[in-house]
């Protein structure tokens, strides 16, 4: 049962009114690899190792996550810390794995050979939301690493929501041929639609689509999502005028205006939309937003689409191989906007350190941390 | 007293005249007679040239739909039975300067279609912030040139770290401070008199009088301005106003009237650094002659008009059949002018 997390964001949302910030943690489902973890998990009083271990070359991002750890907590050991590139050194390596707590990009972890090599690591915590490369490089059936493993779920739930009316509105507005008739010094009207005449269909409801449906809601848009399960009547969510199962997909794409695939990287949504899929969208002549994972349509799929009006357009910022190759099609359609994976990309050291410190207490209690992968699901 | 008759049990429902741009005035027209079979409809010519005949549909109207432009240079003689007017547009300030002149002769009522408006205005202003904090311009240069550069996105501000001022707190400021809510922007509005706690509302962070405007426009990442054309908004930015947005360098969106500020002001407000652009949807005289220096301005960005141009007819005369009704059964109007307001 999923049950709503109250955040920080909830209380801006509000007019800066403070609200009660609610304690439920969000449960994925029985997660075998927490109980392992919690077995595993020191008693209150002792102070497991942390490190963390940065991605990006010359980000101070890391830096700036580290410093306000160990500033707002010098209780806790935050003693490690290492560039994950261009290469890790011996000394560096040892460092790692002395760590109990880890702050790591999963990915850079898999380029090092470190996913079973980490003995003493109790809990990664994943800065991003989105892990399957991680989860993918496991058979399916396991073994699975020891340690638990927890993302970033709903940190980038509201910028995701920004993207994508950023982009809609952008279309619908014509805000970049504005920009060109003003080159022009050309006065010329262009009739336009508003939100509240369009259909929204959601693929992929988790925290990051039920957010952008409370913003399409905001707009008065209809809303409709794909769904696993359809939920029971206390669990529904406000925001959502249609709830449809994956094997509807055909209805839901017919009737929107725009879909949002957030799917996640795993085997069921290989090609989710590849095949004749696309094809329920000429009623509307669907615009295709992804902002989840690339494996879901290949890119010879989309141009097909576009090329055979299927779609109208197509607003990608996730691809089968990122960076984007030199020589896709993707990049000169006239139809398709690329974008290099930002949909959610501005993370706040301080924030991120905020989140930290949070579950790390919840961690030495032994409590379940949001967010934690399940790996038989890879998310 | 509103200035109306209450219907008496025996007359016919008073004729409904529809003054209003061609193509328009026609799906008005067959919209009202679907949603109200009963009404009795009047087209009159939507030009600027009135036929004889479109005087003789005037003189015996007792109600008409219009938009100010059109009637703004009309002879309300020519209307001596008009019992009330209702303006399709939500901006009346072309007629009202005429229904001042014309005071001996105007005693109706005159409202306005307020409300149908506000979304897509804030559509618009929420696209226009999305699309700079986002910068779609340079992703779409980036495609262009076949370059996949995440580092340089990589430090966007999410909306939750940015403010909007709001000048002229009306519906439709007010829709633009839920929208912007929506998204956790801190909003502060400009209002003239500061409302009571009861009357706040949950989407304003801080309310701000015409005194403190100095502090609004310190503290805002975003200025729109919805102020309505009157005389006490001519020039409301020009001189050194625009100076106090310095600190932020405010991006100023004007979607309210032309009268607000000058081009002048808005050239040396963006050479002295003092705001960060200028996106302007209304000017003094439209469409924006091509002589005009902001055309050629890269701090500028021209949009025609459009922020709330857009007509879903059954919304559309939502209010016009709202009162309507209520004109009928002699109930108090909507959205009515102070005409010495000016809205």
């Amino acid at each position: 049962m999923i049950r709503c997390v109250q955040t920080e964001i909830i209380k801006r949302l509000f007019g800066g009114k403070s609200v009660n910030r609610s304690t439920t943690l969000k449960m994925l489902s029985v997660d075998p690899s927490s109980s392992v973890g919690a077995s595993m998990r020191k008693e209150e009083g002792t102070r497991p190792l942390v490190g963390i271990l940065a991605t990006f070359v010359g980000s101070p991002l890391e830096r700036e996550i580290a410093d306000a750890v160990q500033k707002t907590r010098p209780d806790i050991r935050f003693e490690v810390f290492v560039r994950g590139k261009p290469t890790i050194s011996e000394k560096e390596m040892e460092d790692l794995k002395s760590c109990e707590i880890l702050i790591a990009d999963p990915n850079i972890i898999l380029e090092n050979n470190l996913v079973n090599n980490l003995p003493n690591l109790k809990w990664m915590h994943c800065l991003w939301a989105g892990v399957d490369r991680f989860t993918r490089s496991f058979s399916p059936s396991g073994p699975y690493p020891s340690y638990l493993l927890t993302r970033n779920g709903d940190f980038f739930c509201i910028q995701m929501a920004e993207y994508v009316f950023g982009y809609i509105i952008d279309k619908e507005r014509h805000i970049t041929e504005m920009k060109k008739l003003k080159e022009q010094s050309l006065w010329k009207r262009l009739p336009y639609r508003t939100l509240s005449e369009l259909t929204l269909g959601i693929v992929g409801f988790g925290d990051i689509g039920k957010e952008i449906a409370r913003v399409a809601k905001a707009f008065q848009m209809n809303v409709w999502a794909l769904v696993k399960s359809f939920p029971k009547d206390d669990e529904q969510c406000q925001h959502v005028d249609e709830y449809r199962l994956s094997s509807d997909l055909p209805e839901l794409l017919a009737a929107s205006d725009y879909v949002v695939s957030i799917l996640p990287s795993v085997p069921s949504t290989d090609g989710f939309f590849d095949g004749d899929m696309l094809s329920h969208c000429s009623p509307k002549l669907t615009t295709f937003m992804n902002i989840g994972r690339g494996n879901v349509v290949k890119d010879e799929t989309i141009i097909a689409a576009l090329d055979r009006g299927w779609i109208g357009g197509a607003v990608l910022d996730v691809f089968s191989v990122e960076p984007l190759p030199d020589d896709s099609p993707l990049w000169t359609h006239p139809k398709v906007i690329v974008t290099p994976h930002i949909a959610g990309l501005c993370i706040s050291g301080s924030k991120i350190a905020g989140d930290f410190v949070q579950n790390y207490d919840r961690f030495v209690k032994g409590e379940t941390l949001p967010y934690t992968v399940d790996w038989d699901k890879g998310y | 007293m509103d200035g109306h008759r209450r219907l008496e049990s025996t007359d016919r429902p008073p004729a409904v005249g529809v003054l209003f741009n061609y193509h328009s005035a026609v799906v008005i027209a067959n919209t009202l007679k679907k949603l109200s079979p009963k009404m009795r409809i009047e087209l009159v010519s939507s030009g600027l040239d009135l036929s004889e005949n479109d005087k003789r549909k005037l003189d015996s109207l007792e109600i008409l739909f219009t938009q100010p432009n059109l009637v703004q240079s009309l002879k309300l003689h020519l209307l001596p039975n008009l019992k009330w007017m209702h303006c399709l547009i939500a901006g009346v300030d072309l007629i009202v300067e005429t229904l001042k002149s014309e005071k001996s002769i105007s005693s109706f009522p005159v409202t306005r279609n307020a409300s149908y408006f506000d979304l897509q205005m804030a559509e618009y202003v929420i696209g226009i912030i999305l699309s700079r904090e986002r910068r779609i311009a340079d992703v779409h240069e980036n495609q262009r040139n076949q370059i996949w550069d995440q580092e340089v996105f990589r430090k966007f501000r999410p909306l939750t770290d940015i403010s909007i001022g709001i000048c002229g707190f009306g519906s439709i400021g007010k829709e633009i401070a839920r929208v912007a809510k929506t998204f956790g922007i801190k909003v502060y509005a400009l209002v003239r008199n500061l409302p009571t706690e009861a009357e706040q509302s949950p989407t304003v962070d801080e309310y701000k009088s015409i005194g403190e405007l100095g502090d609004l426009l310190s503290s805002s990442e975003y200025l729109v301005s919805i102020l309505p054309c009157t005389p006490s908004t001519n020039g409301f930015y020009d001189g050194d106003v625009l100076s106090m947005c310095r600190r932020k360098k405010t991006v100023f969106i004007n979607i309210g009237r032309g009268n607000a500020v000058s081009e002048s002001t808005v050239i040396r407000a963006l050479n002295e650094g003092w705001i960060g652009h200028a996106v302007l949807d209304v000017f003094d005289k439209e469409p924006l002659p091509a002589e005009s220096p902001l055309w050629s301005h890269p701090g500028v960005t021209i949009t025609p008009h459009i922020s709330g141009t857009h007509m879903i007819p059954e919304r559309f005369v939502k209010v016009a059949l709202d009162n309507y009704n209520r004109f009928l059964r002699g109930e108090s109007l909507l959205n009515i002018v102070d005409v010495n307001k000016g809205y």
